[in-house]
């Protein structure tokens, strides 16, 4: 693959191609554009304000003597996900087809003749800056959490099983991420590639899920957004779902369903980049 | 150095670049002359190896541009004007493009400067001139310090002083044995900066020639005269079945050498105030060039080709 070929060890002086610099420059790329702080934050914003929400809910439910909020502390910080996500969708989806929109891609092929370190590159520098956002995202939530509701949610999980919840948010969006990424380089139309990813993750997926009909629910687990999210899903939950008798669809478990929506990542990336190598610019 | 081979291109069933083969020197300016449509920008794009030929092969400085270890540093393009997404600065954008080569603040500096944009680096493109992304483009170009440079349509958009600049530029570039290959639509500017011509019409190469060997091309040979008796004289070459047209009270154009209009207008006892012969222009070379090659023939008293500007 032509990475290996940019990989080659560079004399720091020499000016020529490298892999890491193709890094660089679309790490340069994307924190020079004031969306790309707009989408963070609300990215940030979206989940810690979920957080805070539900804890304002569990000390409301506590004051009206009904006893607490039957969901976990950890689960209740990454409840955020499912409107945060969206701002992700969005970031992801504009690394690239923000190139087409302006004629940038043109610039951006002509320096990097061999394209495909382009998109890893992409790839890479959104794998980074979402796993940062999310992890600090996620601690936010946490504190905004214990911050507004006390006492009256309890982080009672055990250490193993919290800690992978808490792990699920960042790395279920680095998964989104990456999809919406390859799902944007094969559309090359930010309207379409948005509308496409959020049609999906939250219209879509949501019916398959709803409605009893066998060929859905059979499709339905395995869905990126579904899959992937077993990673925030208790063990309780997921036990409760294998006890069912005859259940309909498969039960991944947490670590198996975020193993399908990498599938799904690595699938669209890879098609991504078969199509820009072969497609005109 | 540019060279293609039997280069075509096949959209449907449409050939935008049929079978070409040229070849862009070091050291001079080449132009890249025809209408629009006749696949200038889809062979430029073919060469950046943006767009894959159909057939044939195109090879910068003996290989394909993509097989370059340090493409900006053999191959500097100005592909389309503004082709930069609006909400970054022109030095944010020169920095994004340099730093895919390890190009670092002061070379970008130093291209802001040759290209005049230092007063505007730090703002945003959205609020640029088309003139302004010309310049953008251009310093995009010199990036790398590339020893061809491959410029569609440069002085678009810009104002006379810009297209001095640009004219003076490229001379200066072809000068330091630099390979330039430029298109245009604007055949007076290509008269002016050129020293050789590609012109294309319908995918296909109608000439490759100097400047001068263009200008001087086929076609009939004509002159102007002042006569105060001019339309007298006018009669006399007519009836001589020259083609004569009246331009002014004293003047004619007749399609015909100095020597012929002379003599007759001696035989006459005519007095001939002024007499020359009318050259060429690389328009008119042109013109006759591709009339039967451009897609869209406007309607009669119109001139061949609508989009070329005068």
């Amino acid at each position: 693959m032509s990475t290996t070929t940019l990989q080659r060890p560079a004399t720091p002086s020499a000016v020529h191609l490298t892999f890491g610099r193709v890094v660089a420059s679309e790490w340069r790329k994307l924190f020079s554009l004031r969306s790309t702080w707009w989408t963070l934050g609300l990215a940030v914003l979206l989940q810690v304000g979920m957080a805070a929400i539900l804890g304002a809910a569990a000390r409301a439910v506590a004051a009206s003597g009904q006893g607490t909020l039957p969901v976990d502390g950890v689960q209740a910080a990454s409840a955020g996900l499912q409107f945060s996500q969206l701002a992700i969708v969005a970031l992801a989806v504009l690394t690239i087809t923000a190139e087409y929109s302006s004629g940038q891609i043109r610039v951006t092929l002509a320096a990097v003749p061999r394209r495909t370190p382009v998109l890893l590159a992409k790839a890479l520098v959104l794998t980074g800056v979402v796993l940062v956002t999310a992890v600090v995202s996620s601690a936010l939530s946490v504190g905004a959490l214990a911050l507004v509701a006390g006492e009256h949610i309890s982080f009672a999980l055990p250490g193993a099983e919290s800690a992978r919840i808490l792990a699920g948010a960042p790395l279920y969006l680095v998964g989104i991420a990456v999809l919406s990424l390859g799902v944007g380089a094969l559309m090359r139309h930010t309207a379409g590639a948005i509308a496409a990813l959020m049609g999906f993750l939250l219209v879509i997926e949501n019916v398959f899920a709803a409605i009893p009909w066998k060929p859905l629910q059979i499709i339905s687990p395995w869905l990126p957004g579904t899959a992937g999210s077993r990673l925030m899903s208790t063990d309780a939950d997921i036990a409760a779902a294998q006890a069912v008798p005859h259940h309909v669809g498969a039960v991944l478990g947490a670590w198996q369903g975020y193993g399908v929506l990498v599938a799904w990542a690595v699938l669209a990336l890879v098609a991504a980049v078969l199509v820009l190598r072969s497609r005109d610019a | 150095m540019i060279e293609a081979h039997g280069l075509s291109k096949v959209y449907g069933t449409t050939r935008a670049v049929d079978d070409i083969s040229f070849t862009v020197r070091p050291g001079i300016v080449t132009g890249f002359l025809g209408p629009n449509g006749a696949g200038k920008s889809t062979t430029m794009r073919m060469i950046m190896g943006l767009d894959r030929p159909t057939s044939g092969t195109v090879t910068v400085n003996g290989k394909p541009y993509v097989e370059h270890r340090a493409p900006l540093t053999q191959v500097g393009a100005l592909l389309e004007a503004k082709a930069v997404h609006p909400g970054r600065t022109a030095r944010q954008h020169l920095r994004v493009v340099g730093a895919t080569h390890g190009l670092g603040a002061r070379r970008v500096d130093e291209v802001l400067e040759m290209t005049g944009l230092g007063p505007v680096a730090d703002k945003r493109v959205k609020g640029f001139s088309l003139g302004m992304g010309q310049r953008l483009g251009i310093a995009v170009a010199l990036l790398g310090d590339p020893s061809t440079l491959i410029l569609d349509e440069p002085v678009n958009g810009l104002d006379p002083e810009g297209v001095i600049w640009v004219r003076d530029l490229v001379r200066y570039l072809a000068g330091q044995g630099r390979t330039v290959f430029l298109s245009s639509h604007l055949m007076a500017e290509m008269a002016q900066t050129a020293d050789h011509v590609i012109v294309i019409g319908r995918g296909r190469i109608l000439a490759d020639a100097p400047m001068a060997t263009l200008l001087a091309g086929p076609g009939q040979e004509a002159s102007r005269a002042r006569a105060p008796r001019a339309t007298e004289l006018a009669a006399v070459l007519r009836s001589q079945g020259l083609t004569v047209t009246q331009t002014g009270a004293d003047t004619l154009e007749i399609v015909a050498g100095t020597p012929a209009v002379a003599e007759a207008a001696l035989a006459a006892g005519i007095a001939v105030h002024e007499l020359a012969p009318v050259r060429a222009s690389l328009e008119d070379a042109y013109l006759a060039l591709t009339a039967d090659e451009v897609e869209y023939h406007s309607g009669v008293g119109a001139p061949a080709n609508p989009e070329v500007a005068r």
